[in-house]
């Protein structure tokens, strides 16, 4: 027992004191009789003579009793009190959801092993624990929080899980756990994982965590990675590499499927931890190819790959120039988008493009649509008077979607445009008020000026046409043109980006297994519904009502999560005692001892006015 | 209307229907008892005047008690002819001349009776009323002296009318002081003929207690000496280290009362009373321990009824 303020003990003090007033008390006590001569038998007392006798009352002894209760009490003893962890603390339960979590070396799955393993900790907790479920992939997200949701909502979406794609990332999901981690109780960590990342490093103050780790062996054989080459017009190279983690060798079969139909298949003997390449010349646009190992491994979501061949509408372009110059050749670069080269006296602003480009001229009027003009005319009357000027300073951007993932460096600027008649807009680009890239709304149009000099003349000390900043700002460019693109292939698990409402005005997506998903009007960013393996088929309308299809192949072959041998992490860090079974708490007595007096209190009271 | 004096019920004396009064009241209870009673004296005690009790002394009388010689200056009206001629006498008939009897009430107003929860004095007031009331309604003369103080003058009280004079005289008597039994009681004796005494006292620190009862013999006084106890004087209720006081004389001595000095109390208490008994008995004086705590109804006038100090009318 330890004492809180042990100053306080000086109260103990007041024991003698009290036990002096009782006997001055005492003491005090006459009798007054009618006469002494009754009692002039007994022997008088002469004070002093002889010790007093103590007053050994009831009354005293309550009195003593109580005071010393108030003075231990103020002294605040404590005790420490051996708690069973199991009655109040917090359980942070960390589980990896990642793609080798599928694997089906654990009953049913690692990822359902896990799971019961965890609806075991929820039914086995006491009822002051408090458990936090945190799922971790790529991204770490709380499942759910047993102070928020009952412990069986909880096991129900436990039950609902499933990998989540490639990536673990550990350590997000460790800060999701020190945010959620109630400091009044004692936590620990339980991280279900297969170990399928490096080792992590624990911060200081990482709760002790159990590790839980899945997986009994590494047998599994992958797709790895597949890719198409355009050879030429209706015919395609299909590329796949195809890897063995097994630790001894493997006799697979691999079918490659064009559309629907199979057309090649070759028997492959992977070595032990090896991996090898296939390639497959197909004719004509099947629309999709699919790679597909038959036989059995434990991990079954990468035995296929797939992709998309239909991964875009063609987007109508129109270049007007008489020198197209650097103009031409990026704008063939941009996948989905036909090219129209026009001069600029058949120019006729009746045809609908999806982008008109337009090199040292402009027509009387913008055409509706996008619009990117490049070395504008000396004089127009859109635009004004055009004159280069040079430019003085390096520029500085802005965060905008046409310099996205641009980099200026070794650019030599030379001189750009200046523009009597600069319509108002956005300036991503510009060097001391010079603007060098503008984007603006005139009419119905939305135009897009490179001001920089493009089709340089000999001598010009500009190089931003032959610069790798160049394509990418045309490719932006496009893509702002509403160019609809979707990948042909996605990782299992990602996002996939949807084009917005403007350009594409109702979306379908149909996964290879469940019904298809709706998007209208109103519709997220990204969808995160890429669960599952395998050809996810788009169909997107435009506002004109044009309807495109698509093919996107969702694809769980990874270098890291197709390796499903199970890791061992040293449950080091000092942090290796699974949960704190038993805690030595504090236990303040003062509270006790102050109730304790003054039922005493009351029992003196009763006894002096009876 | 005039007949309403006649049927109008008398008026009784200051009294108290519960009997437990502070003052020298008596209750209803005791009255109903006193009317049935009267102090017993006896017929050879003095008298001075005539009274409504018998003696020794006679009278020519129509109502016959004895015969003696005539002698020339007697009433012939009283001579027994018959007996005369039976003899060679004249014989005169005598009656009883009845005389009063005088009550002495002899009252400690010492210090020592003004103690007690309630005092001692309060039972000793009420039981001096009632032997007063008594000597009045039965025509005695009464005398009321105290003990203590300077030696008063016997208030002298005569008639049932003078009741509540007695019970004023009693209201004013200071409890005071020490009680100065054996001289008091010489002097009282030197200063008056005889009678009836009642002595109501606590005999704490009387002095002389023998020699006192010796001052005032048979057959000219009838002594009863009421000796009046609080009950915790006869049973005391402490316990512990005490400084126990004297409320008489103020001095102090400490003491440890425990159950054994309670005990010895008691055989302490008892050998004294039983002294006090025998000085009674050899000076031929009615002893009666009577307690403070009782009632006149139920515990003082019984008791007395029963010493035969009070018989019945």
């Amino acid at each position: 027992m330890t004492f809180a303020t042990p100053l306080a003990l000086l109260g103990l003090l007041s024991l003698p004191v009290i036990f002096v007033l009782h006997m001055m008390r005492s003491r005090s006590r006459r009798y007054t009789v009618s006469s002494l001569s009754l009692w002039s038998f007994l022997d008088p007392q002469v004070r002093g003579a002889r010790a007093r006798r103590i007053p050994l009352t009831w009354l005293l002894l309550l009195d003593l009793l109580i005071a010393a209760l108030l003075a231990v009490a103020l002294a605040n003893p404590q005790i420490e009190v051996t708690r069973r962890g199991e009655e109040a603390r917090h359980t942070i339960v960390l589980l990896d959801v990642s793609t080798s979590m599928a694997a089906g070396d654990e009953p049913g799955s690692r990822l359902q092993a896990a799971a019961a393993e965890i609806e075991g900790l929820l039914q086995n907790g006491g009822p002051g624990e408090v458990f936090t479920l945190i799922t971790f992939g790529a991204s770490a997200q709380t499942l759910g929080d047993s102070r928020l949701d009952d412990r069986a909502e909880l096991a129900a979406r436990l039950a609902a899980l499933s990998p989540r794609g490639a990536g673990s990332n550990f350590q997000a999901a460790l800060a999701l756990a020190q945010a959620a981690q109630d400091s009044a109780l004692p936590a620990s960590l339980h991280v279900f994982t297969d170990a399928a990342f490096p080792e992590p490093h624990l911060p200081p103050g990482t709760p002790p965590i159990t590790w839980w780790l899945l997986g009994t062996s590494g047998n599994n054989q992958a797709v790895l990675s597949l890719a198409v080459e355009r050879l030429s017009e209706g015919k395609f190279q299909v590329f796949a590499r195809i890897a063995n983690f097994a630790d001894r060798p493997v006799s697979r079969r691999a079918t490659l499927y064009a559309g629907a139909g199979a057309v090649a298949t070759v028997d492959l003997e992977l070595g032990p931890s090896t991996s090898l390449g296939r390639s497959w010349d197909v004719v004509g646009n099947p629309g999709s190819v699919q790679v597909v190992l038959e036989g059995a491994d434990d991990l079954s979501l990468d035995d296929s790959a797939g992709l998309g061949l239909l991964s875009g509408g063609t987007l109508s372009a129109a270049l007007v120039s008489d020198r197209p110059g650097a103009l031409l050749p990026a704008l063939l670069a941009q996948p989905g988008l036909a090219v129209t080269q026009i001069a600029p006296d058949d120019f006729f602003p009746g045809i609908h493009y999806d982008l008109v480009v337009f090199g040292g001229f402009l027509p009387e009027t913008w055409p509706a649509g996008h619009v990117i003009v490049a070395d504008p005319p000396a004089s127009s009357t859109l635009l004004g008077r055009a004159s280069l000027a040079p430019v003085s300073s390096p520029p500085f951007p802005r965060p905008d979607p046409l310099l996205e993932g641009v980099d200026f460096t070794g650019m030599r600027w030379g001189s750009a445009w200046r523009l009597s008649a600069l319509p108002p807009g956005l300036v991503p680009l510009a060097a001391d008020r010079q603007p060098l890239l503008v984007r603006a709304q005139v009419g119905g149009a939305h135009v897009t000026l490179l001001l920089p000099e493009v089709n340089r003349p000999d001598g010009s000390p500009t190089n931003f046409a032959r610069h790798p900043a160049f394509p990418i700002i045309m490719a932006n460019a496009v893509n702002l043109a509403g160019g609809t693109v979707f990948p042909q292939q996605l990782a299992l698990g990602s996002a996939l980006s949807l084009p917005a409402a403007a350009q594409v005005t109702s979306l379908t997506i149909q996964p290879p297994e469940g019904s298809p998903v709706r998007f209208g009007a109103e519709r997220p960013p990204v969808w995160e519904g890429a669960v599952r393996p395998g050809l996810y088929r788009v169909t997107a309308s435009d506002p004109t009502g044009q309807t495109d299809g698509f093919i996107v192949g969702v694809n769980a072959g990874d270098l890291s999560e197709s390796n499903i041998t199970p890791g061992r992490f040293q449950t080091g860090g000092g942090t290796d005692t699974p949960g704190a079974a038993e805690t030595e708490q504090p236990v303040s007595l003062a509270a006790y001892l102050v109730a304790l007096a003054g039922l005493l209190l009351l029992a003196e009271a009763w006894l002096a006015w009876r | 209307m005039w007949f309403r004096n006649i049927f109008r019920a008398e008026p009784l004396p200051p009294g108290d229907p519960d009997g437990t009064l502070d003052s020298p009241g008596i209750s209803l209870a005791a009255y109903r008892q006193l009317d049935m009673l009267r102090i017993r004296a006896s017929r050879y005690l003095p008298g001075a005047s005539l009274g409504r009790r018998s003696s020794r002394l006679r009278r020519p009388a129509s109502d016959f008690r004895e015969h003696r010689k005539y002698v020339p200056g007697d009433d012939i009206r009283f001579v027994d002819w018959k007996a005369s001629a039976r003899s060679e006498h004249v014989y005169l008939k005598q009656g009883e001349l009845p005389q009063e009897t005088t009550i002495h009430i002899l009252l400690d107003n010492s210090a020592s009776m003004a103690w007690g929860e309630p005092p001692k004095r309060n039972f000793v007031l009420q039981l001096a009323a009632a032997l007063g009331y008594l000597a009045l309604a039965h025509e005695d003369r009464l005398l009321l002296s105290t003990l203590a103080g300077s030696p008063p003058a016997p208030q002298r009280v005569k008639g049932k009318a003078n009741f509540p004079q007695l019970m004023r005289i009693l209201a004013d008597i200071p409890f005071d002081g020490r009680a100065h039994l054996a001289g008091r009681l010489q002097d009282y004796s030197k200063a008056h003929r005889g009678g009836v005494v009642f002595l109501l006292s606590d005999l704490l620190d009387v002095g002389d207690l023998p020699g006192a009862l010796a001052a005032l013999p048979r057959p000219h006084w009838e002594v009863s000496l009421l000796h009046t106890l609080h009950p915790e004087e006869l049973e005391p209720a402490v316990d512990g280290e005490y400084e126990v006081v004297d409320a008489e004389k103020g001095d102090h001595v400490n003491y440890d009362i425990n159950s054994q000095a309670r005990t010895q109390y008691q055989e302490h208490l008892a050998e004294w009373r039983r002294g006090i008994e025998l000085a009674c008995i050899d000076h031929h004086v009615l002893y009666a321990l009577l307690s403070s705590g009782w009632t006149l109804a139920n515990g003082a006038l019984p008791l007395l009824r029963r010493l035969n100090i009070l018989e019945p009318v």
